[in-house]
């Protein structure tokens, strides 16, 4: 898959993940590496630039083993934001998958 | 490449980034790899994992110029980052950077205007007030002297030049900011979609 596409929804898929519960860095890292190839030290700078608009915040939490986990969990405007770049991504692939299909028909 | 060579890598890309950011940016990369180490990885396979600290870097500098231009934005912060944007290798540089410096110089000369007519007007307003009040001194001094009238009517002219520069000083101010809005629109839109320019995993 072309690797401008992929970057472009590693957004979405980060605050989706959130929108079901707080996760630490880690924990994003591993759960988007089960379905998409990432560098994972590219992460970071996404978590900081949607902590920077304001999209997450983030708390300290202690571990049983380990450094203090650093948690995302997702503001209103981040909620708001999700369902705008999900209808965004819903419509594209809409439109992608009507112009793949219509080859049949023409 | 190591734990410690991977951060100072990463330290040494960073660039102009307040010491307590860099820290933060840090910490996360260190705690990763200790997370990583606590879950049977090793060291070595989690830093490859970790991607080269050089992209890293241009993201984060990219990242941090915008925001700073965005909170305070001058035209040299504005350049930072546009600079630190195109360090990200998705728009071409050599076409992008002549028309953002012809839109700087356009903004310059709409600056420049207002300034040099409330500067002439007010000179000549000077020059007029010195005039009428102390005729003989100036005509003395600056081989300038005028009628009443004429220096009345100098008067009234540079009050009108002085009022039309101040309302397109205004309009320029305005316009001004509107540009950098879109400026900055374009390379947050930049930083959306773009990562990393590699071909490989994001």
């Amino acid at each position: 898959m072309d690797v401008q596409l992929k970057k472009g929804v590693l957004e979405l898929c980060v605050l989706k993940l959130l929108e079901k519960r707080d996760w630490y860095g880690y924990e994003l890292v591993t759960e988007i590496s089960k379905n998409i190839v990432i560098s994972e030290g590219t992460i970071y700078p996404l978590l900081k630039r949607v902590k920077d608009e304001e999209y997450v915040t983030t708390y300290l939490k202690e571990s049983k083993e380990g450094p203090p986990r650093k948690y995302y969990n997702l503001t209103d405007k981040g909620k708001h934001m999700s369902s705008q770049l999900t209808k965004e991504w819903e419509d594209f692939a809409k439109n992608v998958n009507m112009l793949l299909n219509s080859g049949e028909k023409i | 490449m190591n734990k410690k060579e991977f951060l100072e890598s990463l330290i040494n890309q960073l660039k102009n980034i307040p010491k307590e950011e860099v820290d933060e940016i840090l910490q996360d990369y260190r705690d990763h790899i200790t997370i990583g180490m606590e879950n049977g990885r090793n060291e070595e396979e989690l830093i490859k994992s970790l991607g080269d600290p050089k992209e890293i870097a241009k993201q984060l500098n990219a990242n941090y110029h915008i925001k700073n231009a965005e909170t305070k934005t001058s035209p040299s912060n504005i350049f930072r980052a546009f600079y630190a944007t195109a360090g990200l290798g998705f728009f071409n540089l050599i076409f992008v950077l002549p028309l953002f410096i012809i839109i700087l110089a356009l903004l310059f000369v709409l600056f420049a205007v207002p300034l040099s007519l409330i500067f002439a007007g007010i000179i000549v307003i000077i020059a007029c007030v010195g005039n009428l009040l102390a005729p003989d001194y100036f005509s003395k001094n600056f081989q300038l002297a005028f009628s009443a009238p004429e220096a009345v009517g100098a008067i009234l002219i540079s009050i009108g030049l002085v009022s039309l520069g101040l309302l397109i000083l205004i309009a320029a101010y305005y316009a001004s900011k509107s540009v950098f809005k879109l400026v900055l629109r374009y390379l947050k839109f930049n930083l959306k979609i773009i990562q990393n320019k590699e071909d490989g995993p994001i």
